[in-house]
């Protein structure tokens, strides 16, 4: 831990709390490159929030999660299998770069596949939260009685 | 070596042998019955962290199935030298939860809907991994309510409620620099509980 101060040491909560807005997060990341005692800050404090991602109550995953991310999986696994990319498919996305030539119809309909299911995908997930989306200032007034867990 | 062969030498029972970080590797090269191995053994902390943000099953449901597709779809970003493959896909849900809570008010029903849903998903039998995760969430859990009221709501409000510095200092009326001193000051005295805390393995 270190023991220099830095005016902005409290930010360091705030950011991996992610609860700066984006622009100051991005200027706070900036600062992290030149300032120690922050970075330290950081590192020390994103111990526990990546512990807190696990400090809630267990619960048991529905079943048809797992059908809908499963089927979709192996519909796209297929695909990738039938266009011949058993390879690593990072190492494929460097060699398309360099090769993209030497092979463009596989790739194109992979693609053009791939994309057709993401917007079915993206459909249903819009879909689903299409009804919720309300200015941000309504979700305030709900939020303002005691935590439920907290003291 | 077992991420030497090829596709069909991996049976499912092997699969389920490897470690996380290996069945990773598989993954990357779009190999479905590793990702789902994967699936099985974090699918339900996923879901526990998204509904404790979303706070109905519905929305906490799309946060994973995002979650898990992107996941799929970006194995070849996983490094396994900036975390465990648990800690990322649980970094993914709570991003894609902030984004879900950012842009509906679904949570504002969670004061509401929340009660007994834990009895209903939770009852079943649970391998020896998962008694020691449980204990584990319980560990960190109590680690946060412990806290003093104060610091302890401005990390849930921001951490579990998506919400900013500037909308929570307002909520509770104070000053945006107190609150930043408030998460600091609660998050430091967690890093002391929690400092023997070691991740449970699959």
């Amino acid at each position: 831990m270190s023991i220099s101060g830095c005016r902005r040491i409290d930010d360091a909560a705030s950011y991996v709390l992610r609860a700066m807005p984006d622009d100051e997060a991005e200027a706070f990341a900036y600062h992290l490159g030149d300032c120690e005692a922050c970075a330290e800050k950081v590192e020390e404090l994103e111990f526990v929030t990546d512990a807190l991602l696990s400090g809630v109550p267990q619960l048991t995953a529905p079943p048809q999660i797992r059908d809908r991310v499963m089927g979709t999986v192996r519909a796209e696994a297929e695909l990738l299998q039938a266009a011949g990319a058993g390879a690593d498919r990072g190492e494929q996305a460097k060699s398309r770069k360099r090769r993209f030539w030497l092979r463009p119809l596989p790739s194109v309909a992979v693609a053009a596949v791939l994309l057709a299911l993401g917007l079915a995908t993206g459909a249903l997930l819009s879909g689903d939260e299409a009804p919720h989306h309300r200015a941000r200032s309504q979700r305030r007034a709900h939020l303002r009685g005691p935590g439920p867990r907290c003291g | 070596m077992a991420l030497m062969r090829k596709r069909s030498d991996t049976g499912p029972a092997e699969l389920r042998d490897l470690a996380d970080e290996d069945l990773m590797q598989l993954v990357r090269r779009g190999e479905a019955p590793a990702f789902e191995v994967v699936y099985e053994r974090h699918s339900s902390a996923a879901f526990s962290l998204a509904y404790r943000m979303c706070g109905t099953r519905a929305a906490a449901e799309d946060v994973v199935q995002e979650a898990f597709l992107s996941l799929w779809r970006s194995g070849a970003r996983y490094d396994r030298a900036r975390g465990s493959v648990r800690t990322w896909m649980l970094g993914i849900v709570h991003n894609r939860a902030i984004d879900s809570l950012r842009r509906s008010v679904v949570h504002d029903r969670r004061r509401a809907s929340d009660e007994g849903i834990e009895e209903r998903f939770e009852a079943r039998e649970r391998t020896e991994t998962e008694v020691a995760r449980l204990d584990e969430a319980n560990e960190i859990r109590e680690a946060l309510e412990t806290l003093p009221p104060e610091q302890c709501r401005v990390i849930e409000l921001a951490y579990f409620g998506g919400f900013t510095q500037t909308e929570i200092a307002t909520m509770l009326e104070t000053p945006v620099g107190t609150v930043k001193g408030r998460m600091r000051l609660g998050l430091e005295k967690m890093r002391v509980q929690l400092g023997g805390l070691r991740e449970v393995m699959p």
